[in-house]
Parts: structure tokens; C-alpha cells; sequence
């Protein structure tokens, strides 16, 4: 490296000397550019802010959704510098200066070439790491943005899930109403109220009330029956009553077995709740 | 439904999912079916007593028989048939459930009588038919003598366990019979168990005798008795027989009754020439006068507390129940306000009302006060009815009535729902007297 | 009560005393000592009875008074109205001429006996049976009778004249009876 230097020393001081005129001028350029910026016209009412102007503390890089805004400027094109023209008279040494121009020329236009090579691998050396740091980020933001639309992916599927559960449930419940309108309509026929009434009649009639059963008493029976009308389970539920009162119940379920049948099988419950509470 | 302001969509979607949630839950997919029973029947319990093993054929005491006669008498019970028992076990694992369901009994009673070390051992099994559930087992040493004793401690037994009241069935009663035509009439004081069984004669006499009245301990009976032909206050020892003149004051001297203490006898004189209530101190005959009014003051019973007496009095121009205090005698309460005529206040064990003799709809029945409400209860439906007596249990009471031209006894459930006559052998029998609880 | 009528009725009673039916005897029974008997079978006797009994049996020639005493005995009941203790108005001469007895015969002495029907509580006809008794003692001492002549007992319901529970039996058996004793 230092020969190279050594041998090319002159077109490297030119290529230097261009390279800090081009940057004077891309500074140049960039700040005046900074200071032209339009005001932007945004969709929402906010604060545009830089991210390099945002305080050390929120530089974190962490619940930034909006991907980080893009500020490396392009690097903008060169002038072609145009070599100068040689003069008409001494043609000799015009031609020769010409030529000698014209082969400075050339070579000042190599040098420019290869600084420009040189300059345009560097600016693209440069524009590739800018490309990349982009890239980077941009991948960073759309990694950021991929996994903000996956959770969003993730969080409409559960929406959606839901829903479907919701709907499903809904679904249920019309089907439940609608059966219980079914049962209802079989209510309002009075087959219901007929067999309702048929079990109570036969329960109150082996019911032996012992005399602590006054009014105030309440008793509940949890019943299971079998399809021809057989007491299969007794289970005794919220009750204020004495002993004598909790076995008269319970027998007088267990001697009403087996329960008399509805009129109209579709009456039919196997679960019974039978709620002892006498009016006097 | 709430009327809920939709607040944006979301919420309100939450609102309609919670409330559809909530009738879910309200009418669940599984149904039941809800019955009320406001009613039952007001029947006795069928109960199965069967026969004890172990008893000869001509054995003094029926054990089985005894409990289930017990039973009967209580009002509560209806005792199956003998006839209608098919098999007769007389152990738990003996019984086939199913026999006795179909025979429609609720419970079941099986024992049997074995020989024991100081004579016969008495071991019974109570079950509830329906579960197969067993509820109450016991084994009761006894002897021969004893027998009928220990049947009745059963009854007590399964009468408690079944109705969460003590059974009241190894008391007595006493009772007045008056035997002749009148105007030769013989009178006789009797106590016998409280099923009737065993009649003794404790006193007997020509002239009418009139308000036996057990003392809390059990072992004295007072009474009135007209010979020398004016009443006069005799308490007399069951076990010796010996006797005591307590009070014959010149006029009238009657209806004693036992403060709860046994120290004291409040009783009715007419020294004054109209009846007023007094206490007499026994032990020194100190006598204290607590009503003083030209009325007629008559028939005293004692508070739990011993500190009043209910008594009645027709003050107020026909006979009424009214209460007084003996710290301050001046001033009587009255208690009854229905009916034209309600007398001879009796409390129950447990304080908390009074039976008495209440004129109702032209016949004379009995009927409870609460102390409480002061609402009266017509138990009875007979035109002759009087001498309510509480069984210690407070379950039972017994009283006299008519039966064909006759006194008889009868019982009825202190609710009034179980009514039943008892058989009079003796002659016209009136004023029967429960005993207190024979201390243990 | 009138001394005029007390004079017509002790006339009137003197002139029936002519025409009497065969004597009846009282519905007394004799005073015999109670037996007890006890659960050891002991008997004990009771107590003597006080106040003797009615001496009916005369065996020789019966004299003015005891005969005054046998026609008094033969009209000696008072009837009641039911719950009442007023002695009506066909039964006064009955008072009178029992009070003119004991008048004339400063050592005569009655006993009265006062009586209820069977119905209601027994204590308290105790005391009905009393109140007719104490209402024929006071009107046999405003007619002259003596405070220690007279013995009242009243026995409420226990000892009816008849048997029965209609409203015949009740009439018979709502009484006061003086019984003449000497």
C-alpha cells in the first residue's frame, strides 16, 4: 500500500482533493436540504419526530411501530466534469499541449474514472452499508413489523376463534331456547302442568306430615328417576326441618315409587326438584 | 333486562354474550322439573312391630304387643296388623325389605328375648323400611317382673328416635271412678300405667272424691275428698298408703294444685263466703291468701316459675282464665277473650301454653292457648268434654268425656290431630291426672 | 222477701202439713268412714264423720218437731235456671218455711247443699253449687234464721239427683236442698 501511494501520489492528492470538494458539497447539500424540508402532511395529527433526535431513552429501539423513518439522503450524482478545451495557435504546441492536455485529459479523466470508480465503489461501499444498515433496519422493521402482523395474525385468530366459540355458543343457546320453546309450547299445551300435577298428587298423598311440619318448613329434594317411573336416588337438599321431617319426605318419595308417567312422553324428566313447603 | 347504554361495540357485544351466558346458566341445556307440595296427609305412620323371639306362647308380657299398643295410644303410629305379617324376624339381617315395603310400612321393629346373667336380656332393631336404613338398636337387661317395663322403655325408645319428642309411655295416670247409680254412688281413686294396663285402687269411699294432683316427685297424689260430708285436702304417699288431712277449713276446700318445687299447695277456700285462691305452705301450714274478690277464684296451677298462678275466675261475669302474679297479687291478668266460658287452666311441660275447658259452638271441648299469641285451639269435637291433662312429654293429652251416657277417657294429640276413646271398665271414670316422669 | 208473705207461707205450710205425702227420704246417703285401701293391702279407716246423719227413724210417737222436720225435709229443694244462683219466685215459700223452723227452734240446725248440672269444669261448679247455697242462707237469715244454725257444703256436680245429659237431667240436678237436720 504505501507504494502504490508513493507511485500514484499525485492522482490520489486529486482524487483526495475531489473527494473533499464532493463531500463539501454532498454536506453542503445535506444541510441545506435538512433546512428545506417541506413540512410533511400527515393522515394523523402528531409530532413528527426524528429518531435521532429523540432523547437517549427512547432510543431503546423498543415499541417503535412505526418503522424507523429512512435518513441517509442519496448520495447525489456527480457533475461530469467537463476537460478543458485546448488553444488554436502554436498548433504544435497546441497540439502537443493538446495532446499533452488531451493525455493529461486522459489521464485526468482515468484518474477521475478511477477516483470516480473508486468514489462510486466507496459510495456504494457506503450506500451498500447504508443499504444494509437499512436493510438492516428495514428487516429489523419488517421483522418487528412480520412479528406486530403475526401477534395481530395470532391475536385475530383468537378473535376469530372466539367468535367461532361465541357463535358456537350462540348456536347452543338458540338451540336450547328453541328447545325450551319446544318444552314451553309443550308447557303451554298443559301436558307439563298435567304431569306436574300428577306427581304432586301422589306425593302429597303419601306424604305423612308429622306436626313439626308447620308452615315456615322448606325442604328440598334433589330425585332421580329411572324412564317407568322408578325412584333410583334421594338426595336431600337445603332443608330447615327436623329429623322427623327429613325421613317423612324422603319416604314419601320413595313410597310414591314408581311415578306415575305423563300423558304425553315428551313430558318426561328424569330429574326431579320437589320443594316441600306446606302453607300450614 | 337492564337497559345498559351501549357504550361501543365491543362492550356491548360483551353485554349480549353475558346475558345469553346468564340464561344459559338459567335454563340449562339439561332440564328438571320442579314440583311444590304444600300438603301431605295427617295420618298415623304405618310401623311394622313384630312379634320379639324368644317369648312363649303364654308369656306374662307381649313385648312386641306392648310397644305397639304404646305406639297406638300415641296417635302417631299406626301398627301393622299381626294377621297381615308374613314372615316375623327377629333380627336385622333377617328382613327382606321388599316384604315390608309392599306392605306399606314405613319402619319396622324386630327383637327377641334372651336368657341373661341376672335374668332375660331384651335386644330390639328399629330400620326404616324404604332405605333399608338402620336407625336405632338397643339391648335391655330386665326380669320376668319387669318385662312390661322394659316393652314400655322401647316404645319410649322408637317413639323418640321417629319423632324427636321423649316418649311418655312408663308414666301413669290417676283417675276417679264413681261406680252405683246416682244417688248411691261409691267412689274410688285409681293409678294405673299409662295404657290403661293395671288398675289399683288407692282410695276408696262413699262420698264423692275430686282433683287428684300428681307432686313433681311422683310419689304423692292429693285430692279432695267429701267425707264427713264437707271437703276437705288429703295428700296421700302411694307407695305406704299413708295419709295427710292438709286442709279442712270450714266451707269449701279444693282444687290443690303443686308448686313446681312440691313445697307448696295452692288451693280454693270459701272462708269469705266466696271462693278466693290461697297458698299453703306445707311444711309449716302457713297459709297466704292471693285472690280476694267476691267472684269466683278457683282451679290454681303454677307457673314454671312458681312466681303466678293461672286460675279462673268469672270476675267479669262468665268464666274466664287469668293469671297473677304472687309477688303482687293486686292486680290479675286475663288471657282468654274467645267464647263465653273457658276454665280449668292446665300448663304444658314445656310453659308454653294452657290447656282448658272452652265453651265452643254450644258444647264444652278442649282447647290450647298459646301463651304467646293467645290464640286459642280447639282440639276436640265431642259436647262434654273436661279435665285436660298434659302427658310430661307434652305431646299428648289425656281428658274426659262422655260415652254413651258415660264417663269415659280419651286422648288427643296436643295439635289436635289424633283423637282416641280409651275403654272404661270401671264404671263412670272422670278427672284424669297425668304422672310426671318417673325419676331415674 | 215480704214478712207478710213469710207469715202466709208458714200458715200455708202448717195447713199442708195435714195433707203431706208419705215421707221421702232425702237423697243422703249414710255417712259412713271411708276405707282406704293402700298398695301394701292395708286398710286404713278414714276419719269419722262429722255433722250426724239424718235421723229419720223415729220409734215412738214422733214429736212436733221432729214431724216439722220430716214435712220439711219433704220440701226442701230449690231448682235453678241455668248459670243462675236466684231463687225464683215459686220456691220462695219453700225458704220461707225452712227459715220459720229455725226461727221458732233456736237449736234446730240444717245443713244446705248447693248443686250444679254436670256441664263445664267441676272445681268451678264447686263454686256455682256454693254461690246457690250461700243465696238460700242469706235469705233464710234475713227471715230470722242464725248464722250457727246453718252448714253449707256445696258438692258442684258431683253428686246429680238423676242420671243423664239432656236438658231434663240438667233441670233436675241444678239445686240447693236444705236438709234439716235436728
Amino acid at each position: 500500500m504505501p507504494d502504490f501511494a508513493r507511485e500514484h501520489l499525485r492522482p490520489l492528492m486529486g482524487s483526495a482533493a475531489l473527494h473533499l470538494a464532493l463531500l463539501a458539497i454532498l454536506a453542503g447539500a445535506a444541510l441545506n436540504w435538512t433546512a428545506q424540508q417541506p413540512p410533511v402532511q400527515l393522515a394523523i395529527e402528531g409530532t413528527v419526530v426524528q429518531y435521532k433526535d429523540l432523547p437517549r431513552s427512547l432510543r431503546s429501539g423498543k415499541a417503535i411501530t412505526e418503522p424507523a423513518p429512512v435518513a441517509v439522503a442519496p448520495a447525489p450524482q456527480p457533475e461530469p466534469v467537463k476537460p478543458p478545451e485546448p488553444a488554436r495557435d502554436l498548433q504544435a504546441e497546441a497540439a502537443k499541449a493538446a495532446a499533452q492536455a488531451k493525455e493529461a485529459a486522459v489521464l485526468e479523466r482515468r484518474r477521475l474514472d478511477q477516483a470516480r470508480a473508486v468514489e462510486v465503489k466507496q459510495a456504494q461501499a457506503r450506500e451498500a452499508a447504508a443499504a444494509e444498515k437499512h436493510k438492516a433496519e428495514n428487516a429489523e422493521a419488517r421483522h418487528k413489523a412480520e412479528a406486530d402482523a403475526k401477534l395481530e395474525k395470532a391475536a385475530r385468530e383468537k378473535a376469530a376463534q372466539a367468535a367461532k366459540l361465541k357463535a358456537a355458543r350462540e348456536a347452543d343457546i338458540k338451540r336450547a331456547l328453541a328447545a325450551e320453546e319446544e318444552g314451553a309450547a309443550i308447557a303451554q299445551s298443559g301436558v307439563m302442568d298435567e304431569y306436574r300435577a300428577l306427581l304432586v298428587q301422589t306425593i302429597e298423598r303419601n306424604w305423612i306430615r308429622p306436626p313439626s311440619a308447620r308452615a315456615g318448613l322448606e325442604c328440598t329434594l334433589n330425585v332421580t328417576q329411572a324412564t317407568g317411573g322408578t325412584v333410583i336416588d334421594v338426595k336431600l337438599g337445603a332443608c330447615n326441618g327436623d329429623q322427623a321431617v327429613r325421613e317423612s319426605i324422603a319416604n314419601a318419595v320413595y313410597r310414591s315409587s314408581p311415578l306415575p308417567a305423563p300423558r304425553d312422553p315428551r313430558a318426561f324428566e328424569r330429574r326431579l326438584v320437589i320443594v316441600f313447603k306446606p302453607t300450614e | 333486562m337492564k337497559s345498559e347504554s351501549v357504550r361501543s361495540r365491543p362492550v356491548a357485544r360483551r353485554v349480549t354474550f353475558t346475558m345469553l351466558a346468564a340464561l344459559v346458566v338459567a335454563f340449562p341445556v339439561q332440564a328438571q322439573l320442579r314440583l311444590d307440595i304444600t300438603e301431605g296427609v295427617r295420618d298415623a305412620v304405618p310401623i311394622a312391630v313384630v312379634p320379639f323371639g324368644g317369648q312363649a306362647a303364654n308369656a306374662a308380657t307381649d313385648v312386641a304387643a306392648v310397644v305397639a299398643n304404646d305406639l297406638k295410644l300415641s296417635g302417631r303410629f299406626a301398627p301393622l296388623e299381626r294377621a297381615d305379617m308374613v314372615t316375623r324376624p327377629t333380627s336385622g339381617d333377617a328382613i327382606r325389605f321388599q316384604d315390608w315395603r309392599l306392605l306399606k310400612s314405613d319402619f319396622i321393629v324386630v327383637g327377641r328375648v334372651e336368657p341373661d346373667a341376672a335374668g332375660s336380656a331384651v335386644t330390639f332393631e328399629l330400620f326404616n323400611v324404604q332405605t333399608g336404613q338402620p336407625l336405632l338398636t338397643q339391648r335391655l337387661p330386665t326380669t320376668e317382673r319387669g318385662m312390661r317395663a322394659t316393652a314400655h322403655r322401647i316404645a319410649d325408645l322408637v317413639f323418640e328416635r321417629l319423632t324427636g319428642t321423649p316418649g311418655a309411655f312408663s308414666t301413669r295416670v290417676a283417675y276417679v271412678s264413681a261406680e252405683g247409680k246416682p244417688p248411691a254412688q261409691r267412689y274410688k281413686l285409681i293409678v294405673a300405667d299409662a295404657d290403661g294396663f293395671g288398675p289399683r285402687t288407692v282410695m276408696d269411699s262413699a262420698e264423692p272424691i275430686m282433683s287428684p294432683a300428681w307432686s313433681p316427685d311422683g310419689q304423692t297424689l292429693a285430692y279432695v275428698s267429701f267425707e264427713g260430708k264437707a271437703s276437705s285436702i288429703y295428700v296421700q304417699r302411694l307407695a305406704s298408703g299413708e295419709r295427710r288431712r292438709v286442709s279442712a277449713r270450714s266451707g269449701i276446700n279444693g282444687a290443690p294444685a303443686w308448686s313446681p318445687d312440691g313445697k307448696r299447695l295452692a288451693l280454693t277456700l270459701s272462708r269469705d263466703g266466696n271462693l278466693d285462691i290461697y297458698t299453703l305452705d306445707l311444711a309449716s301450714q302457713t297459709l297466704s291468701r292471693v285472690t280476694s274478690d267476691s267472684a269466683i277464684d278457683t282451679e290454681p296451677e303454677w307457673a314454671q316459675d312458681g312466681g303466678s298462678l293461672y286460675f279462673t275466675s268469672d270476675r267479669a261475669g262468665n268464666a274466664q282464665i287469668y293469671q297473677v302474679a304472687l309477688g303482687d297479687t293486686r292486680e290479675a291478668q286475663r288471657l282468654t277473650f274467645t267464647n263465653s266460658y273457658n276454665a280449668r287452666p292446665r300448663l304444658s311441660p314445656d310453659g308454653e301454653s294452657l290447656a282448658m275447658v272452652t265453651l265452643d259452638r254450644g258444647g264444652y271441648r278442649i282447647a290450647t292457648l298459646d301463651l304467646k299469641t293467645r290464640n286459642l285451639r280447639v282440639l276436640t269435637d265431642s259436647t262434654q268434654d273436661e279435665s285436660p291433662s298434659f302427658a310430661p312429654n307434652g305431646a299428648v293429652i289425656i281428658y274426659a268425656t262422655q260415652t254413651r251416657g258415660r264417663g269415659s277417657l280419651a286422648m288427643v294429640s296436643a295439635d289436635g290431630r289424633f283423637q282416641q276413646r280409651l275403654s272404661s271398665e270401671q264404671g263412670d271414670v272422670r278427672e284424669p291426672v297425668w304422672s310426671p316422669f318417673p325419676r331415674r | 222477701m215480704k214478712l207478710i208473705h213469710a207469715i202466709a207461707a208458714t200458715v200455708l205450710a202448717l195447713g199442708l202439713a195435714a195433707c203431706t205425702k208419705p215421707t221421702q227420704v232425702q237423697p243422703d246417703a249414710g255417712a259412713q268412714a271411708p276405707v282406704t285401701t293402700t298398695d301394701s293391702g292395708a286398710t286404713t279407716s278414714g276419719l269419722g264423720a262429722e255433722g250426724g246423719t239424718a235421723g229419720s227413724g223415729a220409734t215412738a210417737a214422733p214429736s212436733a218437731q221432729q214431724q216439722a222436720i220430716a214435712e220439711l225435709n219433704a220440701k226442701n229443694i230449690v231448682y235453678f235456671a241455668y248459670d243462675s244462683s236466684e231463687i225464683q219466685s215459686q220456691y220462695v215459700p219453700v225458704v220461707a218455711a225452712h227459715a220459720a223452723y229455725l226461727t221458732k227452734y233456736p237449736a234446730a240446725r240444717m245443713r244446705l247443699e248447693g248443686h250444679t248440672d254436670e256441664r263445664g269444669s267441676r272445681e268451678y261448679n264447686i263454686g256455682l253449687g256454693e254461690r246457690r247455697a250461700q243465696t238460700i242462707r242469706k235469705a233464710l237469715l234475713l227471715q230470722g234464721a242464725a248464722d250457727s244454725q246453718i252448714t253449707t257444703v256445696s258438692y258442684g256436680e258431683e253428686r246429680p239427683a238423676v242420671e243423664g245429659s239432656d236438658e231434663a237431667a240438667y233441670a233436675q240436678n241444678r239445686r240447693a236442698v236444705l236438709v234439716e237436720i235436728q
